[in-house]
């Protein structure tokens, strides 16, 4: 009896009789769990924003940053690319550039199994001319007439013998040197405009005739006569490798210029005497503004890229840039060319003090790449923004020990963002004329800049 | 109760806690917190707060009232309680409304007996103070030749908590002393931006960079707590704590987003004395009355003025007063039908926060219900709090916050030696 009662006096003992409330525990942490998992928070709101008495009294500030404090036209030049391997002759005239084409061909032992060195007699040979190819944006090239109309181009072509056959070595560079010509217009049909993609010029049988029996290489000039409209116009050279850029032409045909001689014969098929070798001239450079009062100047083709800074002493340090906008403005009536990216790359000011002009890859090399606009057309594109905060920033920040300046540059391989184009910046002759300080307020190169900044709450400050 | 089932039991108050904050990290507390110093997190374990928050004057070897370091002298096992709560709550301005959620664990205290019942070592970990509120309104900004909108948010995110390290003594049958050396850190980080979303890019990147500036104090300093509990008569105890002024340091680094240049400057913090007192007393064979008194004069606070962004902002600064009184019906010594077995808690708060908010002081009171589980073996208890509260008047203050929060503890007890 007695151990049957502290038996139960045990099981009422409270620690022995709370195990029995694991159940409940459990229960209650399950109903934890649910409660505490389902409950959200609101986003933030206006409550409390009245007991918020800090602000930002000195965000948003503006700065128009519009003075150039320097500009300078930077030669860039790709040695592997001279003047004479690019893959466009241009021809022609356009805001102080001037250029023909030179071409040679050699005589010497002409002729294949089709064409045997005694079939070219005068009895044969019904025409000689020499072909050229435009690539197609040039054939899209127009002018309005006095009337108002829309027409295309008036071209008068020119050829003239070299006096002796040109050195390509000397035009690697620009400006190269007229050769000296014979007088004589070569072409029966220099006084006449010759449209199309593909113009032949009709040579006498005569010459070419002679050239054959003399067997030697035989220089060729070729030129715009004066009544020509003022263009600058690409036409394909022997080293063209981008055919994406001319109309679609027959199998067989040589893009470069070249000789198409037809025969008697229609059986025979026409034979064609390519060049071994061509070159534009381009005699003449328009020079790229010395300053920045005169205007900034982007060139492709042969290369001349600005390099400009702005006076940024009124920024003052240590500040968030929440903006900084270049702002440009193309002069679209003096601006020509194809279609090309504009970059806009900080560049080591030390560099452009040490040469006028770069290889490329020591100017690629030397750019850190900032923003750009990919495809623009000269000839439409007018005002012109582009993004620089990044670059602003890094300037208060002092983040280089070396002065920095803009530099804008075309599409080239190294700024891959921008490389839109199936073509390198050597291949077409581009040029953006962009205003310069002498412009309204409104039109000249200028840097608008927004920024913040935070007053010091320092704890320690009384 | 093995170590595994404290284990378990740990787990058990920990899990829901934790999952809910993963699963929702929701910051915010009361806007009343923006202001100034901040809010007092909430003190004591989940049983004191069930009660309305007293706790100073506890002598339980089962139960360690770790409110009172002296209340440590006592313990007869290594004892280690958990605390931890999650809070739902309104808050309401002329404007707007909002709903928050927030879940923490506050308060982690250990004892390990050096001489059983009479010498004993306290540890553990303690949120002092805490603020987190963020605040958004929607602006918009004229510039150059353009329309900006967006927000302009503000952040006030960070506490101070302390980790007291003691000795507690029973010199006698009816006194013990306690005295604590409390190492105090925290941080206090402040965000106050402007998001500009508009205009935008064409991949929606917003054009205009956005304004980040941020401030982030780090704290690092020593104060002493003297304690003492007195038991003048059978089943009546009367508690203490002091706390002494004391100075805090502080590192302040400031910086705008986007830019290099950083500012760090040195600083102190003044912080004032703050005394506790207690008293309990049973109450026929089961219940318990007990209240305590909380004080610490905030105008004694010293800081740089620019301490904080608010101009005048120690001018604003009051006498901070807490009183929390409650009874409980303690376990039994027999069993009981059915629920009657339960300790059962109720209690009052009234709190006079230590600034004034819109010319008026901050009032908050509380009700609070609570009841605890005994583990096995009298190894620890599971308690549990429910408190229904007020912060704040929206005709003085110009906003007020309610809320409820439920406050969960487990105590493991373990005879390590």
């Amino acid at each position: 009896m007695t151990g049957k009662k502290a038996l139960v006096l045990d099981r009422w003992r409270p620690n022995r009789t709370m195990t029995a409330s694991r159940p409940a525990a459990a229960l209650l942490a399950a109903g934890l769990a649910a409660w505490l998992a389902g409950c959200t928070s609101d986003l933030p709101n206006r409550v409390g924003s009245g007991l918020v008495d800090d602000d930002l009294d000195q965000s948003l500030i503006q700065l128009l940053a519009a003075d150039v404090t320097t500009c300078r036209p930077l030669a860039v030049q790709d040695p592997a690319v001279p003047v004479h391997r690019q893959q466009v002759l241009y021809l022609g005239e356009q805001e102080g550039t001037r250029s023909r084409i030179l071409a040679n061909y050699d005589f010497a032992d002409i002729g294949d199994e089709t064409h045997p060195h005694t079939l070219f007699t005068a009895a044969n040979i019904r025409s000689v001319k020499l072909s050229l190819t435009k690539l197609s944006h040039y054939g899209d090239l127009t002018r309005i007439t006095a009337g108002g109309d829309t027409v295309a181009l008036d071209l008068y072509y020119e050829i003239r013998q070299l006096t002796a056959p040109f050195d390509s070595t000397l035009y690697a560079g620009y400006p190269g040197a007229l050769p000296p010509t014979g007088t004589t217009i070569l072409n029966q049909d220099a006084n006449v405009p010759t449209p199309g993609n593909e113009p032949f010029l009709r040579l006498f049988e005569s010459d070419f005739l002679a050239w054959v029996d003399a067997g030697a290489v035989v220089g060729l000039e070729i030129s715009l006569g004066a009544a020509s409209d003022r263009a600058l116009v690409g036409y394909a050279a022997r080293e063209l490798l981008r055919y994406s850029e001319l109309d679609d032409v027959a199998v067989g045909t040589v893009v470069a210029p070249n000789f198409v001689v037809e025969f008697e014969d229609n059986s025979i098929v026409n034979f064609l005497l390519p060049p071994v070798a061509d070159t534009s001239t381009f005699h003449e450079v328009g020079a790229p503004p010395a300053g920045a009062t005169d205007g900034i100047l982007l060139r492709t083709c042969l290369r001349s890229y600005p390099a400009f800074d702005f006076d940024f002493s009124a920024l003052p340090d240590d500040v968030l840039i929440n903006r900084a906008v270049l702002r440009l403005t193309n002069d679209r009536d003096v601006a020509f060319g194809n279609d090309e990216a504009v970059v806009v790359a900080e560049i080591d000011s030390t560099k452009l003090a040490a040469a006028a002009a770069l290889p490329l890859a020591e100017m690629t090399a030397a750019c850190y790449v900032i923003t750009g606009q990919a495809s623009l057309d000269p000839t439409v594109s007018r005002h012109l923004e582009f993004d620089v905060t990044t670059l602003v920033q890094r300037l208060v920040n002092d983040v280089y020990a070396g002065p920095r300046a803009i530099v804008l540059a075309a599409g080239e391989d190294a700024f891959p963002n921008y490389d839109l184009a199936a073509v390198d910046p050597d291949f077409y002759f581009t040029e953006f004329r962009f205003l310069g300080t002498a412009a309204a307020d409104s039109l000249r190169p200028r840097l608008q800049i927004t920024y913040s900044r935070r007053s010091e709450r320092l704890g320690g400050a009384e | 109760m093995t170590r595994t089932r404290m284990l378990a039991a740990l787990i058990v108050i920990l899990a829901p806690v934790g999952l809910a904050g993963f699963a929702d990290r929701a910051d915010a507390q009361t806007p009343f917190a923006l202001q100034s110093v901040g809010q007092r997190l909430a003190d004591g374990d989940a049983r004191m707060l069930g009660r309305g928050g007293w706790g100073l004057a506890v002598a339980d070897s089962l139960h360690p009232g770790f409110k009172n370091p002296a209340s440590t002298a006592v313990a007869r096992q290594v004892g280690l309680t958990l605390t931890g709560y999650g809070e739902t709550a309104d808050h309401d301005s002329p404007n707007a409304s909002r709903g928050t959620y927030r879940t923490y664990v506050p308060d982690a205290r250990a004892v390990v007996p050096v001489i059983k019942g009479e010498l004993a070592f306290c540890a553990g970990f303690k949120l002092e103070r805490g603020t987190s509120w963020h605040t958004k309104v929607d602006s918009t900004w004229s510039i150059w030749d353009q329309t900006l909108s967006g927000s302009e948010q503000f952040e006030r995110e960070g506490s101070t908590f302390k980790v007291p390290l003691g000795l507690a003594w029973r010199a006698h049958e009816a006194l013990t002393a306690a005295v604590t050396l409390n190492l105090e850190r925290g941080s206090l980080r402040e965000t106050l931006a402007a998001y500009f979303d508009t205009p935008a890019g064409h991949s929606g990147v917003p054009l205009y960079r956005s304004v980040i500036a941020v401030a982030e104090d780090q704290f690092s300093g020593t104060s002493a707590t003297l304690a003492a509990l007195a038991t003048p008569a059978r089943d009546v105890r009367v508690g203490a704590t002091l706390t002494g002024e004391h100075t805090v340091s502080g590192r302040r680094k400031s910086e705008l987003g986007g830019v290099a240049a950083r500012t760090f400057t040195d600083f102190e913090l003044r912080r004032p004395a703050e005394l506790a007192l207690g008293l309990a007393a049973g109450v026929g064979d089961r219940w318990e009355a007990g209240l305590d008194v909380r004080r610490q004069d905030w105008r004694r606070f010293a800081a740089p003025a620019a301490w904080l962004a608010q101009p005048g902002w120690q001018d604003e600064l009051v006498c901070e007063l807490q009183w929390g009184a409650g009874v409980e019906r303690r376990r039994p010594t027999a069993r009981r039908a059915g629920w009657a077995n339960l300790p059962l808690r109720f209690g009052v708060n009234w709190h006079r926060w230590p600034y004034r908010v819109g010319g008026s002081e901050v009032i908050e009171r509380s009700l609070s219900v609570g009841t605890g589980f005994p583990l096995r073996g009298e190894a620890g208890t599971l308690d549990v709090g429910l408190t229904w509260g007020r912060i704040g008047d929206g005709g003085d203050n110009g906003l007020s916050s309610t809320y409820l929060r439920l406050a969960v503890s487990v105590t493991g007890l373990e005879a390590w030696w």
